[in-house]
């Protein structure tokens, strides 16, 4: 077909353009409110079928993002690209992408039934096809049996359940997802984070995921991006992110980080005048007599207190040359330690993280 | 049906139970006193004086009859209710079409503007209904403003006969009746999350079709009240009628108004009152039987 329209000279091929475009593209975002700069050049591709997180704390501008991709808001500047096509000024119905509200926002004078067959019945479709894809849809987040409920007599999971098969009922490309879970306890939460993990790795579709919830993040995400002052101060695998986090924000908002003070810093000889260094919880050993190695930076500190965290216990020290903020390293359960012990914190060089004092501009 | 069942049985024993000492009663009991003295009695007499009638030398005979009623449903009465049903429908209608984006739009706005907006909705209430008409008579007259105008801008020759027509009475009713429409709405719209809206921008409606979605059977509750809340009044009205209207549009509320005031029949008028109050009801109820089947 191609090659007949190729002899004919109708069909002109751009050589340019050698791969397909990524899903998406967002280029230099900045928005403002009043005059804040609620994001700040944020610049982010997909790929499709990834699972990307957005992750911060509240007030950062993640939410912001989503709704600029979705076209719920439009940038000060910038573009937003969906595969390769400008869509920075095209209303969210033109968009090939759908939304799971923080909410769920179902509408509360449909059954389910219809609440999910919604996108479907604007297209068009044939009723039997409706049917049968609103069926699917239900039953990809078993929920089969629940056609005719009214929306008021679900549960919080049942209603995120019917959001998400909703949005994905018209095989969107790329399914935005504003923090989801938010409204659900702990263990539906964990059960759900699988089960979503799973639909989109059967799906194929890219999902983006706003949360504040550094473990979602970490369990769900193919990559994250931890946002802060309305940056993506830094993009990577949850490995990348946990193990070598490039800022003391980013060190102390996934997981938890024992910052350097400069004193510290000095003493154990490490980098160069202000450079700042951390050190994982899991990753320092506490003993109770002076065992120092090379390869080791070791620390003499006073144990403040204890607590019992089931698989471990959490020994918080005041690191000597600290800057008053303790320390929290984990012991086995069997160690004890009791306030006041004079104790050395030992960390082996290569688990000491080095950190940028300040990020970039640009990325 | 069952629920319905259940609920009035919860209404009446909680009627009877809380009679002696629910705190509920004592809060109540001013808003009930008001409700007997001044619609229960009242209506009572009404409904009694309906069945009287008047006797020799229009002398007040308390004479028990149906002759009252018989006459109210004189089909000579047909084409005066029509015209007033007609009236009070035009009426809403039009309301509702003005009140509609007004409302949306109050609705819409931040809201620290809501209520200011609200009050100003409010300003025509502030003035005494009279003087409304009668600045309404200065607009309209044969020499009064908008024909001033239109001869100064040469649009007219002659002055056009605005007063005293259908035109100048709807204009009237649809002036007076729209804050009703606009305040039920408003609410209506207000409570509607803006979250629903995107949700359906998202999933592919454009703002037509999400207007017809979702937004008008969101607001259908605030559209009800509203269209009731003028519906009604419309068609008792006599006043806007009187003054703004003319001989072709001699309503349901001037036959009443006269038989209590010029022609001091009053048993006729009860009568009158009475159908009209039954009318309503019936229709209400019908609506609301329809309105509960449907959700």
């Amino acid at each position: 077909m191609i090659i007949n329209e190729m002899e004919k000279g109708n069909l002109e091929i751009d050589f340019s353009r050698t791969s397909a475009p990524p899903l998406l593209r967002i280029e230099n975002i900045v928005k403002r409110f009043a005059s804040t700069r609620i994001l700040n050049q944020v610049s982010l591709t997909i790929e499709k079928g990834e699972f990307v997180t957005f992750l911060g704390p509240s007030g950062v501008g993640k939410t912001t993002a989503l709704r600029i991709i979705a076209g719920f808001e439009k940038p000060d500047s910038g573009r937003v690209y969906l595969s390769g096509e400008d869509v920075t000024d095209l209303p969210p119905y033109r968009r090939n992408l759908h939304t799971v509200f923080q909410h769920y926002a179902l509408f509360p004078h449909y059954d389910v039934f219809k609440n999910v067959a919604f996108s479907l019945e604007l297209k068009k479709f044939p009723k039997d096809e409706i049917r049968k894809r609103t069926l699917e849809a239900l039953e990809l987040v078993q929920l089969l049996g629940f056609e005719r409920r009214k929306t008021g007599e679900l549960s919080g999971g049942q209603m995120q359940r019917v959001a998400l098969a909703r949005a994905l009922v018209g095989r969107p490309a790329l399914l935005l997802l504003d923090e989801p879970m938010g409204a659900l306890d702990f263990k539906l939460r964990k059960m759900m984070q699988i089960e979503l993990k799973n639909i989109q790795k059967k799906l194929g579709i890219s999902f983006i995921y706003v949360t504040h919830d550094q473990d979602e993040a970490l369990t769900m995400s193919d990559r994250i991006a931890v946002f802060n002052n309305g940056r993506i101060e830094q993009l990577g695998t949850p490995q990348e992110i946990y193990d070598r986090p490039r800022t003391a924000f980013v060190a102390e908002f996934v997981g938890t980080a024992n910052i350097f003070s400069e004193k510290i810093r000095a003493a154990a000889g490490l980098g160069s005048e202000n450079a700042l260094f951390a050190a994982r919880p899991e990753k320092i050993l506490v003993h109770k007599n002076p065992v120092c190695s090379p390869q080791t930076v070791c620390i003499p500190s006073i144990v403040i207190d204890t607590a019992y965290a089931g698989s471990v216990r959490q020994v918080f020290f005041n690191p000597e040359n600290g800057n008053g903020k303790a320390w929290v390293a984990y012991a086995g359960n069997s160690d004890s330690f009791s306030p006041g012990d004079k104790v050395w914190a030992k960390i082996k060089v290569e688990n000491v993280i080095s950190l940028c004092q300040k990020i970039e501009v640009n990325q | 049906m069952e629920q319905k069942r259940l609920s009035r049985e919860k209404f009446s024993s909680w009627l009877i139970s809380g009679a002696g000492n629910s705190p509920t009663h004592v809060l109540l009991s001013p808003a009930l006193f008001w409700i007997l003295f001044f619609l229960a009695i009242p209506g009572i007499f009404i409904l009694l004086i309906g069945f009287t009638k008047l006797g020799p030398n229009e002398s007040w005979g308390w004479v028990w009859s149906t002759e009252n009623f018989r006459e109210a449903l004189n089909p000579f009465y047909l084409p005066l209710v029509i015209r007033t049903v007609s009236y009070a429908f035009l009426t809403t209608t039009i309301c509702l079409f003005l009140g509609f984006p007004l409302a949306y739009y109050i609705s819409q706005a931040p809201p620290q503007y809501r209520g200011i907006l609200t009050l100003l909705l409010m300003f025509p209430f502030w003035t005494s209904v009279l003087v409304t008409i009668y600045s309404w008579l200065i607009i309209l007259g044969r020499e009064g403003l908008l024909n001033g105008v239109l001869m100064r801008m040469e649009i007219i020759k002659t002055p056009i006969q605005f007063l005293n027509t259908p035109f100048s009475l709807l204009l009237g009713l649809v002036y007076f009746y729209l804050p009703f429409i606009v305040l039920p709405l408003t609410a209506s719209l207000e409570k509607i999350p803006g979250s629903l809206l995107e949700a359906a921008s998202d999933l592919g409606a454009r703002p037509l079709t999400r207007f017809i979605k979702i937004t008008w059977p969101l607001a259908r509750p605030g559209i009800f009240a509203g269209c009731l809340l003028i519906f009604i009044p419309a068609l008792g009205d006599f006043l806007t009628a009187e003054f703004l209207g003319g001989p072709r549009t001699y309503l349901l509320g001037n036959l009443i108004e006269n038989q209590f005031l010029a022609s001091q029949n009053w048993p006729f008028g009860a009568a009158l009152t009475t159908l009209l109050i039954l009318w309503l009801s019936a229709g209400l109820y019908f609506y609301n039987n329809i309105e509960n089947n449907r959700l």
